[in-house]
């Protein structure tokens, strides 16, 4: 037991619990960001309405046409 | 020193008074305090008392649906010492560099001259103006997007938000609570409650103010002499004490070519729309020391975008603050989620995240037939009553239609999400519009007589002595909250009266 009390210091405590309070939120932006199903970025939107909705001429038909899904949630 | 006149007036009040200001609100009070401190004697008369009281918030009941309808007269604003401040929201921005200049854009129905001063001449009071609303300072009134070129962020603060402090229990400074001490230690001021300004005597060949005639609510009535007089009375309220004026004395209170009262402008307000966000950490704040500066400075995390100067001419539309609303953590309605067939399929919790409303405080072009004019009914001191004529013209709706439709770009170009628009944003009608409770124009500062009623020093054109204050002096209303812009006027003011 005095083998073990040596070997864990105040310092690596403090150490591996001030890593945990970084690292686990930095690691939990990191799930949420990898877990994300974004929408593409378009640097040049061309609007179109649909029943109110503004949205890119790509989010009905090249890529509808292309998955024969609903646009981007599909994918 | 604090009076009130259902007591007793001041002992003194024959002796000589540099100023008279008339309304203890947003302006009138910074204004005294700071006239006070360079020396001045200051003699602060309000109509109100300490509180709301029914016997003088009655003299604000008015017509408030000459024109489109609007807000009741008597509940938008408050008759008391501390003004408005005492039910305001707290939200201070700054006028935009651009609203100060010209639109000659704009066609010959609006006055399109813009502001006699440029945003210059306001910028020494960004910090004391910061100092009197109790915020963090802040220096620039927007900042670019990154890839956005036609819309930029517009920054804001909170009055009274403490830092670490839930800004949603922040109180913003009312200035009853926050002054009434300082205005009651100052020795050169003399306040005087339930003071009630019935009219001037004035000296037509001289062009000067002689003297104030006031009145409690059953006493008699009494007069006071300064070397100058301000009038710090509200933005509808100026108006119409100088509408009342200018029919007993010719027109001569800057009124000589019919532009009191003219170009009376608003915020309308209107929501524009609704948003989902298909990311999930996420922040409005585009670096990182503006993210610490939002936690540290508490603000809602509540994004407002405004069109660029050269967006606005380019397109003929007048500023715009589009509100991106809190971020709420619900799905969008089966009936949006399927209007579409990009949302049809969209999951929440996985696709989507989070969605907000849209809303949109546009300014409005100014228009002389806007105006606030007298009605026939008089209140209990003999006056006429105010009657507010709001025009809302195309022009305010198409502002608000472009503003929404860059908006939606945006969301587009940054893949953050898409935005529904509500119907009237797609047709062009005139939606229920609701207002700001911010009262701008009617006293608009201009370079002459022929476009406005004082000038680049508040001064009354064609009186000597005879100041305005407030956001009725506002040549345009920007999308800015005006409380901010009205301290930084007040305190300008201040300088020159001491000046003189």
């Amino acid at each position: 037991m005095a083998f073990f009390r040596k070997r864990v210091s105040r310092r690596s405590i403090l150490s591996a619990l001030g890593a945990l309070a970084i690292g686990a939120p930095v690691a939990r932006y990191a799930q949420l960001l990898w877990l994300d199903r974004s929408l593409p970025p378009v640097t040049e939107p061309e609007l179109v309405f649909v029943n109110g909705w503004a949205l890119d001429a790509s989010d009905i038909a090249p890529r509808a046409a292309s998955s024969g899904a609903a646009g981007p949630a599909s994918e | 020193m604090l009076y009130d006149a259902m007591i007793a007036p001041p002992p003194e009040m024959s002796a000589g008074y540099d100023v008279c200001i008339l309304g203890a609100g947003a302006a009138g009070v910074p204004l005294a305090l700071k006239l006070a401190d360079a020396g001045k004697r200051v003699v602060l008369l309000e109509g109100g008392g300490l509180e709301t009281e029914n016997r003088s918030q009655d003299l604000y009941y008015g017509d408030a649906e000459l024109g489109y309808p609007y807000s009741p007269l008597e509940a938008c604003r408050l008759r008391q010492l501390g003004g408005s401040t005492q039910h305001w929201g707290g939200r201070c921005a700054m006028l935009d560099p651009h609203d100060f200049e010209p639109r000659p854009d704009l066609g010959p129905e609006y006055d399109h001259r813009g502001w006699p001063i440029r945003i210059d001449a306001l910028a020494p009071y960004a910090a004391p103006a910061c100092a009197v609303l109790g915020l963090a300072e802040f220096d620039a009134p927007r900042r670019a997007i990154p890839g956005t070129e036609t819309m930029e962020r517009v920054l804001y603060r909170w009055s009274g938000a403490e830092p670490f402090a839930g800004v949603i229990d922040a109180q913003p400074v009312r200035m009853r609570e926050r002054y009434s001490a300082d205005l009651e230690a100052a020795s050169h001021i003399d306040l005087i409650l339930n003071a009630n300004a019935l009219g001037f005597a004035l000296d037509p060949d001289q062009g000067r103010i002689l003297g104030v005639r006031f009145q409690s609510y059953d006493g008699p009535v009494r007069s006071v002499a300064a070397a100058r007089y301000v009038l710090a009375l509200g933005g509808i309220e100026n108006s119409r004490f100088l509408l009342n004026e200018n029919a007993k004395h010719q027109n001569r209170l800057g009124n000589t070519s019919d532009m009191v009262g003219r170009c009376f402008g608003e915020h309308p307000h209107v929501r524009v729309g609704t948003y989902f966000v298909s990311k999930r950490p996420i922040s409005w704040l585009p670096d990182v020391a503006e993210q610490v500066d939002t936690v540290l400075h508490r603000h809602k995390s509540e994004m407002i975008v405004g069109p660029t100067a050269a967006f606005m001419r380019a397109n003929g539309v007048m500023n715009c603050g589009l509100r991106v609303q809190r971020l709420r953590n619900q799905a969008l309605s089966e009936e949006l989620a399927a209007a579409s067939p990009l949302t049809k399929g969209l999951i929440f919790g996985e696709d989507y995240h989070y969605t907000g409303f849209l809303m949109a405080a546009s300014e409005m072009a100014p228009d002389p037939n806007s105006r606030v004019r007298l009605i026939d009914e008089v209140d209990r001191f003999g006056l006429r009553r105010a009657g507010v004529d709001l025009k809302i013209n195309p022009i305010e709706i198409k502002t608000k239609q472009l503003a929404a439709f860059e908006v939606a770009k945006m969301f587009i170009r940054t893949g953050i999400g898409r935005v529904w628009l509500e119907p009237w944003v797609l047709s062009g009608e005139t939606p229920d519009l609701s207002f700001g409770n911010h009262h701008l124009g009617g006293c608009r500062m201009s370079e002459t007589v022929e476009t406005g009623v004082v000038d680049a020093d508040c001064r009354v054109h064609g009186l000597e002595n005879l100041y305005v204050a407030g956001s009725g002096v506002f040549s345009t209303g920007g999308a800015a909250n005006p409380t901010f812009t009205v301290v930084q006027l007040a305190l300008r003011l201040a300088d020159h009266l001491c000046a003189r």
